[in-house]
Formats: structure tokens, sequence, C-alpha cells
């Protein structure tokens, strides 16, 4: 299959809602068989018919069962079984049929949850840069074990990793030279061309679908240039179709406000949430700049408590359940609230101590409990009991184990042991560099906020943010319930573009 | 058959409703029973049950499974935190192993296709879920052979699809 085609394919099926009443409807009319079927119904039936006419199937299944058993294989035989005939072939690539592995999938999670672990280490801790090896593991709930499913190595091409963010198994992976995109399901890494404005420390880029193409797309906000003195800036907004484009296009449409930059935006059912930067607004409320990826387009969506003092969570921002979730430290509790694209609503509060204290919601697990994170701290919570903060396992404490069942060796600089007790830490871990030991020293003095000292000059300092930014990507957990997707379709783009 | 039918007659109460297999057996059920079936369910509520439900794509043999199932079942959706239920949930779970491990690969694809055709959507998805656990890590030769599928690829297509797959064959 050529890359033209797989666009076509793509294409084809460009517009989705429909696509998917289609297929309920066919099977309710078949159903309910003495109901009036509406001519809109009449309609979709016949685009069933037409799309299925030239497939021949196993001769005893219905393509229609053979999708339901095909969304309960794993992705790696589902590759596979693309090439058994040009039937099970069209299946397996059809967009439709994704969706539907996607959300059987995240089902599947919901009954068992497990999570990717991207382990990072350094491999220089007084200049600080990281090690191009990069593991991921699989961490299952409740267990003690993390095995590894991929080792990558990028071969020196970054001193320093910035904050990941992902969709659908895919990893936005952020470095001081390079943008990258890597398939956890495949092990596939794609280098995204470089930016007419390549300067890591006023961007923030994300990567999300767009449900109308059903490409993946990254987004990234920059600053051509910023001027704090009068609170002036120009920004743009530039994309990047995965399996389309070979150069960065940028948005017809300018960014009407101004977002953090470093912060990975938030995807949310088709659109990017940025938190909006408000030391240029002068006032007027705060909220998140919202970002269509299907017809790249802007909106404001309010904050939920925009007079809330401004240390009291408001950056602490993240997707839960598929929904934009802010954490906010409102009388004594740690309150989230989801956005579920219309309007903002509470939706659990936490016992913490103080505004300095609050929890990075990883997921809903069964039976409403939340997973958080704290530093290398995993926890359940049971709004429903009155102890209702659990921890159940620590990421710097976990067994790392390659398969099957050997314990994995970092080998680096022989600084191995700390990679594993001591590095692995959430982005927003702030003593994280206080832990570190050399020869039994701490490295820095105690009085000494990286993180801190990395914020204040983030727009202008790039030396200290090379010496303080790194707590930001230091563990990186998700949630990889969405475990096939659409990247089987496109090829890396044609080999005159330089990547 | 008979016993079961009338063992649900006395627990599960109210309409009796005449299921007619593709080979004129009949199956009497209750309609809680029968409901499980969203297909039946409609019809239920449309009012057309009257005169026994024909099902012309569903032999006696696999109809006998099915109405098997759904006499087990027949609890489940009422059953929510029915705490003595607990100990059926065991039992179950015992019937509905035994119902598809035994079963050859023909025979677990009409009771695919009936359970499809039915809309049952537990028991679709428990002898799914059996086929998939077949097909799972399995290479594309393996399936072709115990499905009977013809390759229509050519040799080239075959080798690009492979080509663009291969992290997937690379065990």
């Amino acid at each position: 299959m050529d890359l033209n085609t797989a666009k076509s394919m793509m294409l084809d099926d460009s517009n989705i809602s429909p696509r998917k009443k289609t297929f309920t409807t066919r099977k309710n009319t078949m159903l309910s068989i003495s109901r009036n079927i509406n001519p809109a119904g009449q309609e979709m039936l016949k685009t069933y018919k037409r799309r299925r006419v030239n497939r021949a199937s196993i001769p005893q299944l219905l393509d229609e069962v053979l999708m339901e058993i095909f969304i309960r294989l794993p992705a790696k035989t589902l590759a596979r079984f693309k090439s058994v005939c040009k039937a099970w072939h069209t299946i397996i690539s059809e967009p439709f049929f994704i969706r539907s592995h996607l959300r059987h999938s995240a089902f599947k999670h919901k009954q068992e949850p497990s999570f990717f672990v991207i382990l990072h280490a350094l491999y220089n801790v007084v200049e600080i840069t990281f090690s191009n090896n990069v593991p991921v593991f699989r961490w299952k709930d409740g267990q003690g074990n993390a095995c590894l499913v991929h080792a990558m190595d990028f071969h020196g091409e970054y001193q320093i990793i910035n904050k990941m963010s992902h969709c659908d198994g895919l990893v936005l992976f952020p470095t001081d030279t390079k943008l990258y995109v890597i398939n956890l399901t495949t092990s596939d890494v794609l280098r995204l061309p470089d930016n007419q404005e390549s300067d890591t420390l006023r961007q923030a880029t994300g990567l999300g679908l767009d449900p109308r193409t059903n490409m993946y797309k990254v987004a990234r906000y920059f600053y051509r240039s910023v001027d704090h003195t009068i609170g002036t800036y120009d920004a743009a907004m530039e994309v990047f179709s995965i399996g389309q484009d070979a150069f960065w296009r940028e948005t017809s449409e300018v960014p009407p406000y101004p977002v953090r930059s470093m912060e990975s935006p938030i995807h949310s059912k088709g659109y990017l949430f940025w938190n909006i930067d408000e030391r240029f607004l002068k006032g007027q409320s705060r909220g998140f700049l919202c970002f269509s990826l299907e017809d790249e387009t802007f909106s404001l969506i309010p904050h939920p408590c925009p007079y809330l003092p401004l240390n009291h969570g408001t950056s602490l921002v993240s997707e839960l359940d598929g929904e934009l979730c802010v954490g906010l430290f409102i009388s004594g509790q740690q309150q989230l609230w989801m956005y579920n694209g219309n309007q903002w609503d509470q939706r659990f509060s936490i016992n913490v101590p103080g505004p300095n204290d609050l929890y990075i919601p990883l997921d809903i697990l069964p039976h409403d409990q939340l997973l958080l994170q704290r530093g290398p701290h995993l926890y359940h919570h049971n709004h429903q009991s009155s102890e209702d903060i659990k921890e159940v396992a620590r990421m710097d404490q976990l067994n790392y184990q390659s398969p099957p069942g050997e314990p994995y060796v970092y080998m680096e600089n022989g600084y191995q042991l700390l990679f594993l007790s001591a590095i692995i830490q959430a982005y927003l871990t702030k003593n994280f560099l206080f832990n570190l030991k050399q020869e039994g020293h701490a490295l820095l003095p105690s009085d000494y906020n990286p993180f801190y000292a990395g914020f204040v000059n983030r727009d202008t300092d790039k030396l200290s943010y090379k010496k303080m930014g790194i707590p930001k990507g230091k563990i990186f957990i998700i949630n990889p319930k969405e475990d096939y997707n659409s990247w089987n379709y496109w090829k890396m783009p044609s080999p005159d573009v330089d990547l | 058959m008979a016993a079961a039918a009338a063992e649900a007659t006395i627990d599960g109460g109210g309409k009796m409703i005449i299921l007619i297999s593709a080979d004129g057996k009949r199956f009497e059920v209750t309609e809680a029973v029968a409901s499980q079936s969203q297909l039946i369910s409609n019809m239920i509520e449309d009012d057309c049950t009257e005169n026994g439900v024909r099902l012309p794509n569903v032999d006696g043999d696999i109809l006998t499974m099915v109405v098997d199932y759904c006499n087990m079942h027949a609890g489940d959706a009422a059953a929510d935190g029915d705490t003595t239920k607990a100990s059926s949930t065991e039992e179950l779970k015992k019937f509905d192993a035994e119902l598809v491990q035994a079963l050859e690969n023909p025979v677990l694809f009409k009771l695919i296709l009936a359970a499809n055709f039915l809309n049952i959507k537990s028991l679709l998805d428990m002898t799914c879920q059996r086929v998939a656990d077949m097909m799972s890590g399995k290479t594309p030769e393996q399936m072709r052979e115990t499905f009977s599928i013809e390759n229509d690829f050519t040799p080239e297509e075959e080798a690009a699809i492979r080509q663009e797959n291969a992290w997937a064959f690379d065990d």
C-alpha cells in the first residue's frame, strides 16, 4: 500500500459520525424487523452495504462478526493478520474498525488498568544531560513489578528531554534538538521536521487526533518575540499532520491569547487546551486557549474558578478519563474540575494539607477510585471511604523487569543505581535533585530551589532552564488503553525531506 | 430442554414465548429469558410474538444452546446488587466456560452468528472472546489453514504488507 492509497483510505472515511451511525443503524434495522426505517437510515444502510460489497471474508462468518472478534486481538496480532487476505486487510485497516478497537481497549483497561512507565535517566548529573536510552515499562495497577516493553536508543541526538504528552498510544517526545513522536505499540520513532523557531523555551507543543480526518496532528504554539517589560508578545501556531505533511504549516488564524511556554497542552476529544499565561492578561479572567484540531480555529474556555489565587493549583492541569481536568486547592481540599466540552463539573475532592501538596490525577479506576501521583508515589483515592488516600506503589521502588523476569540492568556512566532509586520522579516533584547523592553527598545545597528558578527564568534564560527544567519530565506515566492507532497507515514522509 | 423451560415458567413467571428454529423445533421460554435477546425484546415491545418467533437462520441444535444459555443467565440483568446471587456467579462462569470450551469451530461460529442475529450481547462477547483467544499470537499462515482462507495477494503485495508491518513479525 503506498502513501497515496493510505491517505485516500483515511480521507475516504473522512466523516466519522455518519459512519458510526451507519453501523448502528444497520444493526438496529436488522433487529427491529417491524420498525420503520427513516429515509436517512435507509441512506446510511445503502452506504454501509456499498462498502461491504467487494469483501469476501472467511466463509463461515460475517464481516460484522469478524470485527467483533478482531477488536479483542492485540495490535501485534492484528498487524500480522493484515497479510492473511485482502478482506482481512480491509477490515483491519478501516478507521471505523480502529476506533472500535480503541473503544474496546479502553473498556478492557477499565477492568484491568495498566500503564506505561517511561524511565528517564540522567547521563551526567553534573552537566545535567539525559540518557539517550529510553526504556518503556508496563505497570499494572497494584503490582510491584514493571515489565520492559521497549528500549529505545536515540544515539546521542539530544541532551535534554522536556515534558511528554500522549494520545492513543502515541507519545510526543520533545527534546532540546528534535521533536519526536513515538508509537509505543510498534516502537517506531518519527522525527518531526525542524521548526522555524526552535527555541524550546518559547513553545508549548501538543499531540491529538483530528476526528474528521482521523489524522494525528502535532500543534505547536510558539513565541517569535516576548517583551515582558511592556507586556507584549508575537505568537503563532503551527501544525504538522502526521502522515500527510512534510513541513509545518502555520495556521491561518493567529492564536488570540498568550499561553504558558513549555507546558504541554491537554488533548481531549479533538481539542487541545493550553493554559493561558495570565502575566500578559492585565486583569482579564483566566482560562484555557482551546484549539480545534479539525478546523484549526481557536476559542477561549473560561477557568472554572477564575478568582482563585494563582498558587492554588491553577497550573495542575491534566487529562482525566478523556477530559480536561484541573486540580484546585479550595477550602482545605484539592478539587478536581473536569471540562466535558460544554461546562465544568466538580467531580472529586481530596483532603490535602496545602496548595503545595496537590496530586496529579492519572486515571479513574473501577468503583470510581482515582489513581493519583505525587512525586514517585502512586495512590488510590476512594471518596467513599474515610481513609481516603492509600499508597499503592512507589515508582522508584518498583521492580523494573525485562521479560522474561530478569532484572533490568541500567548501564550508564556508573550512576545506574541512582537512576533506579532516586531519579524517577514526577515532573511536579520539586525536591528530586536533593535526593541525588554522589558518593554520599548531596549535589546541591538544600536551600536551593532549582524548580522555582527554572520557572522564573523560563522565557529568557536558556541556561537556567537547561539546569532547572529537567524535573519536568522525570517519569512519565501514561495510560496505554489505546493500543492500536492508525499509525500503521502512514509511512515516514518521503526521503527527500530532511528529517 | 423441556425441564429447563418448565423451570423458567416457575421462577420467571410472566408470559411465555415460543421460539421456532429453522428446522421447526419449538422452544417455550419466559419473556424474561427471551428478552436477553435484543431482537426478541424489541419484538415483544412491538407486540408481534403472538404466533411464535420464527428464527429462519438458527438451527435447532444451536437454538438449544442459546436457550440453555439464556435460561442460565435470566437472573443476570435483574440481579444487580442482589447478594443472594453471589454463589451462582461462580456457577455461571463454569457453565459459560464449559459451553464454549468444547465446541468445534463450525459450531462455535454458528453460535456466534446466532448470538449476533439475536443480539445477545453477553453471549456474543463470550463466543467472540473465545475465537480471539484462539487467534491471538498466531501467524497469517496458521490463520489461512485454520479457516481455509485463500491468499488473494500477489507475492509482491504480500511482501509489501509484511514489510510495512515488519514490527509485528519480530518474535
